[in-house]
């Protein structure tokens, strides 16, 4: 299988939870040296965890367009979505940044937010522009 | 064996630690609160190896969230399996599709 096209997520939502992890650790580093109790030590796992969270969305592409289908997958832990172009059924406005795809899996009509704001606007521009052109071509 | 994903031992691991240090301080509140969860996820472990994987994926996760943030590690062993199982499913089904055609 060929990757036609790769979209990964917009620098502003990567560094987002870098710097807020980084302002935390330092709030709880500086508050337990400062008293010196234990309960301002979770608080630097908490940070650990939204640092490591930002890097591991550093090198992943959320949306990969293949040949015959394409695979969503918009947080590190969530379900990998796979979809075939020709299970799509329709795309709803939400609001201006979200996106609700429905599609065909299984039998079932299920459906999926596609978060906008997380990617940088001309590629969901184009993205969401594929969609639709695959979900006409597929009407006709 | 190979089925179970790296992470899930490291969370496993992890996990019994954080229980198991819960031992030694004064209130043992704690570790009776955390040994359901271990539990759980030798469970799933178990249910993993012995084949049905859906189910031992979503107990070992349903284990891991009690230990959130260090869970996390746990939680993306669990997924990971959960996706692979999907994308053999998915692949599989386009492969008999194509044959039919042909």
């Amino acid at each position: 299988m060929k990757i036609i096209k790769n979209y990964q997520m917009k620098d502003s939502a990567i560094n987002l939870p870098i710097y807020a992890g980084s302002v935390l650790a330092i709030i709880s580093l500086v508050s337990f040296f400062m008293t010196l109790q234990p309960m301002f030590l979770p608080g630097l796992g908490l940070s650990v965890f939204f640092v490591v969270l930002g890097f591991i969305n550093k090198n992943r592409d959320t949306i990969k367009l293949y040949e015959d289908h394409m695979e969503l997958k918009f947080a590190p832990a969530s379900p990998v979505h796979l979809i075939r172009y020709s299970d799509l059924i329709r795309l709803e406005d939400k609001n201006k940044n979200m996106k609700r795809l429905y599609f065909q899996s299984e039998g079932k009509e299920k459906r999926i937010w596609i978060p906008l704001s997380q990617h940088k606007e001309e590629d969901m521009q184009e993205f969401i522009k594929f969609l639709e052109e695959k979900i006409q071509s597929k009407k006709n | 064996m190979e089925k179970i994903d790296y992470r899930m031992w490291i969370g496993l691991a992890i996990h019994t630690l954080i229980c198991l240090i819960q031992l030694a301080q004064p209130g043992i509140f704690l570790f009776y609160f955390t040994l359901p969860f271990v539990l759980l996820n030798v469970i799933g472990i178990i249910l993993i190896i012995s084949g049905k994987i859906k189910t031992g994926a979503i107990v070992f996760m349903v284990g891991s969230f009690a230990f959130i943030p260090i869970g996390i590690i746990g939680i993306f062993g669990a997924r990971s399996i959960l996706n692979k199982l999907k994308q053999k499913d998915f692949f599989s089904e386009i492969n008999t599709i194509g044959n039919e055609n042909n």
